[in-house]
């Protein structure tokens, strides 16, 4: 199945109230309505968390959007996830042409999906497997050691081997990793 | 329990701090508020970078602004990280210094964990205003790039020189120099050089696009006795007293050290040049100690590098640029006085290549004669270090690439008069020598087939006349490479200056047969047949050196006619 009917699938199921959240809170599309990107059953789910304004969740973009592309071939469904409540619809669709996104964006005003992916960063990735289990959350790499401190080339691909051990039918070796960025609680509305 | 210890004893500080402050208003206990407590601090401290249009990532100039980074503004601020500022508090004074006292920390982390209040918003504190377009005015002279350079959107850091040509007119005396870009987002640091050899004017036409890669500067140099550096957050700065003269029709070289972004991005610069009205009253020169035979084995954490010079007359020191690249750890730069007292000049406690900086003295550091300056840096060449550039780590020698290793410390100082800047020179020019040779010796280590390294590591033998030494290289270098006529050339000279004019002849027959144009093998081939009386090869190698070098024509006449005198 393409990306496309995978989204469009996931917009009708949103639609018709499966939204799954349990304490009330959601997450919206663009178009401000709520959406549940892991009602779809795809055989893989890929949050990203990013933040416009933060410098290495934009250095990442490049990768992240290849990522999406060579996973989208095995059924993965990437989503980007804007965790700061003061962003508008525009001015993600702004930031989306800005870095060449291609891949569905997500407002996360109330830290729904910041709660369930365990996110405490900008970026940061989580893996859910088929059933919608959190199966991994943290860097997407580990070219950042921590503010202003990289490596010249990551020696792990976390994000990477998080998927491939997904679509394997396996856990990923490493669950948790720590992410280096933009820290999401300081995002309040 | 040690972490709330911790907290109870910096509460306990603050309450000592409050009642030091005898202000009634404050209430020890009192969480601190933005407008009254916070404010103050970032809007002089962070704001001058993270503002609209500054180069740092995010505006610090509302309350809101602050408040979505703050757990993280607590945290960069306790590692000090940011503001970011190298060298360590007491270890010298300098201009522009941006450190956040103890007290200002704690400040904020109290903030943070009390909540970021905002306190009463209307009594903000002013944001300090800044100029849009050049700090210090309008320039006399402003030089830019014709077109920007597309840095692209992800990769490793990149190292570029752009070639700015200097209109023809002048020479000036220089008092400020203003470095201005529009995406000061995306570099890290800058350095200004010039040229006038054209010869990265050449390097720059022979690459795609504007500038041309790497780290070489290849003949430019600092204006004499300057270093021109930029950083983001640096003021510009107005120095009349030690104005520098910029030649006219020369080439400024901008070196831009540029991290990509996530997309491209257009780079583009402007240098502003400030006249002053005349020449300096004081000419300052540079020093550079370093070691060019660093040599580091693969694993070693804590190689240790050492170098020193005492200076033969008094200077005041004006600035210091302390180098080296990802591997560098520790520095500590210092003057041994001849009264047995140490002066300290710079000590970074971690150095961070992406946060060199050049630095300027609050008040100019005096020396006297006998003082010896002494620079120790240590590298950590492990796989512990994650700067490393190398993964598994590798034997790290000294070179101009970034994953090469540099440990250098470039100190302005101001001497009394010209004749102590002369002595100084002298003095200076032997230990620049011998460093020269290390360095040249250190390259051929790890490559030992560079004929032009062995072609100048011989050129810098002769200069210190160690000529079996010299003789050693050149043979090498022409073995290497057998049409390298000027290495030939140069070899002749140094054979004839050993009365060895037979070895000479054979060398400058090899270079103009290899290079049939060159005229100054075909002139030093016409005095060498001269010497050994062979008049009628001599008088033909003349006029061949006189027909390829049109402008030499006549002096080569009058020294026709000066040997044919003898």
């Amino acid at each position: 199945m393409s990306l496309r009917y995978l989204i469009a699938a996931a917009l009708l199921l949103a639609a018709a109230g499966l939204v799954l959240f349990h304490d009330g809170a959601n997450a919206f599309d663009l178009d401000g309505r709520p959406f549940d990107p892991l009602a779809t059953r795809a055989a893989a789910t890929a949050l990203i968390f990013v933040g416009p304004d933060c410098p290495i969740s934009n250095r990442y973009a490049p990768e992240i959007q290849r990522l999406s592309a060579r996973y989208e071939r095995d059924g993965v469904l990437f989503f980007l996830v804007y965790p700061d409540p003061q962003l508008s619809s525009a001015s993600i669709r702004q930031h989306l042409a800005q870095f060449a996104y291609e891949l569905p964006a997500l407002r996360d005003p109330q830290h729904a999906l910041v709660d369930l992916a365990e996110a405490g960063a900008t970026p940061q990735a989580a893996v859910f497997d088929g059933a919608g289990a959190l199966v991994y959350s943290g860097r997407i790499d580990d070219r950042y050691i921590d503010f202003g401190k990289q490596r010249p080339t990551a020696r792990t691909h976390d994000l990477d081997e998080a998927l491939q051990a997904t679509l394997a039918g396996r856990r990923p070796a490493t669950a948790r990793t720590p992410a280096v960025g933009c820290y999401i609680a300081d995002l309040k509305e | 329990m040690q972490i709330r210890l911790l907290r109870r004893a910096r509460g306990l500080a603050a309450l000592l701090l409050a009642l030091c402050a005898c202000q009634p208003a404050a209430r020890e206990d009192a969480v601190p508020t933005f407008s009254r407590d916070i404010a103050p601090v970032v809007f002089a401290n962070c704001v001058p970078c993270h503002r609209a249009g500054g180069p740092g990532p995010f505006p610090f100039t509302t309350y809101d602004e602050v408040v979505d980074h703050a757990g993280q503004i607590a945290e960069v601020t306790a590692s000090r990280y940011m503001p970011p500022w190298q060298p360590a508090a007491d270890y010298g004074r300098f201009v522009g210094e941006r450190r956040l006292t103890d007290a200002q920390i704690d400040l904020i982390a109290r903030w943070v964990e009390g909540g970021t209040p905002a306190g009463d918003l209307t009594q903000l504190p002013p944001l300090p205003e800044f100029s849009e377009g050049w700090q210090l005015g309008t320039p006399d002279l402003v030089v830019a790039m014709d077109a920007p350079y597309l840095l692209p959107a992800e990769g490793a850091d990149q190292f570029r020189n752009f070639v700015l040509p200097v209109p023809g007119d002048g020479p000036r005396y220089i008092e400020a120099v203003e470095f201005q870009t529009d995406n000061a987002s995306v570099i890290h640091h800058a350095v200004m050089m010039f040229d006038r050899s054209g010869a990265a004017r050449k390097h720059d036409a022979r690459e795609e696009g504007p500038g041309f890669d790497g780290m070489v500067f290849g003949q430019a140099q600092g204006p004499d006795g300057h270093f021109l550096g930029w950083t983001p957050g640096k003021q510009a700065y107005r120095d009349p007293a030690l104005a520098w003269k910029l030649e006219p029709a020369t080439d400024l070289v901008v070196q831009l050290h540029m991290l990509p972004s996530g997309r491209p991005e257009n780079v583009a610069v402007r240098v502003g040049f400030y006249y002053a009205d005349g020449p300096p009253q004081r000419t300052p020169a540079l020093l550079r100690l370093g070691r060019k035979d660093i040599d580091i084995a693969a694993g070693d954490a804590d190689y240790a590098l050492r170098d020193a010079f005492t200076l033969p007359v008094d200077v005041d020191v004006v600035g210091i640029y302390p180098h080296a690249h990802y591997l560098g750890k520790r520095m500590a730069v210092y003057a041994d006085l001849p009264d047995g007292r140490r002066e300290w000049l710079i000590r970074i406690e971690e150095w961070d290549f992406n946060w060199q900086d050049d630095y300027r003295y609050a008040e100019p550091v005096a020396l006297p004669r006998g003082a010896t300056i002494v620079m120790e840096y240590t590298y950590d060449n492990s796989a512990a270090n994650p700067l490393n550039p190398h993964d598994p780590p590798r034997r790290i020698f000294y070179g101009l690439q970034s994953s090469d290793e540099m440990g250098d410390m470039t100190m302005q100082v101001v001497p009394r008069n010209d004749d102590d800047l002369k002595t100084l020179q002298q003095h200076y020019a032997r230990k620049w020598v011998a460093q020269e040779i290390q360095g040249y010796q250190t390259m051929l280590l790890q490559d030992s087939t560079h004929a032009e390294n062995h072609h100048t590591l011989a050129m810098l033998y002769l200069r210190t006349r160690q000529s079996t030494q010299a003789q050693k290289h050149f043979e090498r270098c022409i073995q290497l490479q057998p049409d390298y006529a000027e290495a030939r050339v140069n070899y002749a000279i140094a054979l004839s200056a050993a009365r060895n004019i037979k070895g000479a002849i054979d060398q400058l027959y090899a270079a103009v047969s290899s290079q049939p144009d060159y005229a100054d093998a075909h002139f030093n081939l016409a005095m060498a047949l001269f010497q050994t009386g062979q008049q009628a090869a001599a008088k033909e190698h003349f006029s061949h050196a006189a027909r390829l070098r049109p402008e030499m024509a006549e002096a080569i006449h009058r020294q026709l006619q000066r040997l044919q005198l003898h």
